[in-house]
């Protein structure tokens, strides 16, 4: 008989239990292993499901963002779509639904472009009343005190 | 030198003159030591409200956007030279504005209802961190009585 053979004989019979010869690190590693492989099937169970909220709503951003539009002063058409018809007024943020920044970028603008004589102040140019409509002013997107 | 874009309302004019009144402004920002970058016409048009200018009244109007590089030491002799053209109804110099990264949009964020946006959360913190001020002013007798002796 050889003595390799006595050897793998021995490994045979002997698995479970401790054995010097063998790599005592090796062996814990392998165990934990084998826990962290538990421990993914738990986590895989259909109850304990880790996933983002369904019901999350849809991140909103404003028109303007979202075209990439950065509004000028000589772009008189889109910012006649910005103020009344009648009273030539600027809508305000609540109807217009801009986000802060751009309500006053577009603010701004109008100011400048009726400072330069292109925009009326009381009217908005009639060409421009066929516009398409951004928004609404009698449903507001947000409720205002007046 | 900073870029400047200049809104020029002219008379309405014949193409002769009006090449003549151009010509005369375009003269007067290559002498204050500036250069010029773009001439855009966006034609005659009716002005929108009846424009006052050196003793006239104008509703119609040949719209000029001149953008120019001058030293900004020079910017006010030119306005006042402007101002002095009888051709000129009107000018307004702006500043061209820097090409700058938009912000990100926020509207998001100020939809949420109250309780959920930063600068409510924020004012709530002001009122609350006034309170306890107001309340450290206030003065605590350490008695330790639970009644005042002398307020009956």
């Amino acid at each position: 008989m050889n003595i390799a053979v006595s050897v793998r004989n021995m490994g045979r019979f002997r698995r479970e239990r401790f054995n010097p010869w063998t790599n005592l690190n090796k062996m814990l590693d392998q165990k934990k292993s084998k826990v962290v492989k538990d421990e993914e099937q738990t986590f895989k169970s259909k109850h304990l499901v880790d996933i983002t909220n369904p019901y999350q709503k849809e991140k909103q951003t404003c028109i303007l963002c979202k075209m990439n539009i950065v509004p000028d002063y000589k772009n008189t058409r889109l910012l006649s779509q910005f103020i009344s018809r009648f009273t030539g007024r600027i809508y305000g943020r609540h109807i217009t639904g801009l986000c802060r920044h751009k309500q006053e970028h577009v603010e701004k603008e109008i100011k400048k472009s009726r400072e330069a004589g292109l925009l009326p102040f009381y009217f908005r140019n009639p060409e421009f009343s066929h516009d398409p409509k951004l928004f609404d002013p009698d449903n507001p997107f947000r409720p205002h005190s007046y | 030198m900073p870029s400047y874009e200049i809104c020029l309302l002219f008379k309405a004019l014949p193409k002769l003159q009006l090449k003549e009144c151009l010509k005369r402004t375009a003269n007067q920002i290559f002498e204050s030591g500036g250069f010029i970058r773009r001439i855009d016409n966006l034609g005659t048009q009716s002005t929108p409200w009846k424009i006052n200018s050196h003793d006239a009244i104008y509703k119609q109007a040949s719209y000029f956007i001149v953008e120019f590089d001058v030293p900004s030491s020079a910017l006010v002799s030119f306005n006042n030279y402007l101002s002095r053209d009888i051709d000129v109804i009107k000018r307004t110099i702006i500043k061209v504005p820097e090409n700058t990264p938009q912000p990100a949009c926020t509207l998001h964020e100020e939809l949420k209802p109250p309780a959920y946006r930063a600068e409510v959360k924020e004012m709530i913190a002001i009122g609350k961190r006034k309170r306890e001020r107001e309340a450290r002013k206030k003065v605590q007798f350490n008695t330790g009585l639970d009644y005042m002796p002398f307020q009956r």
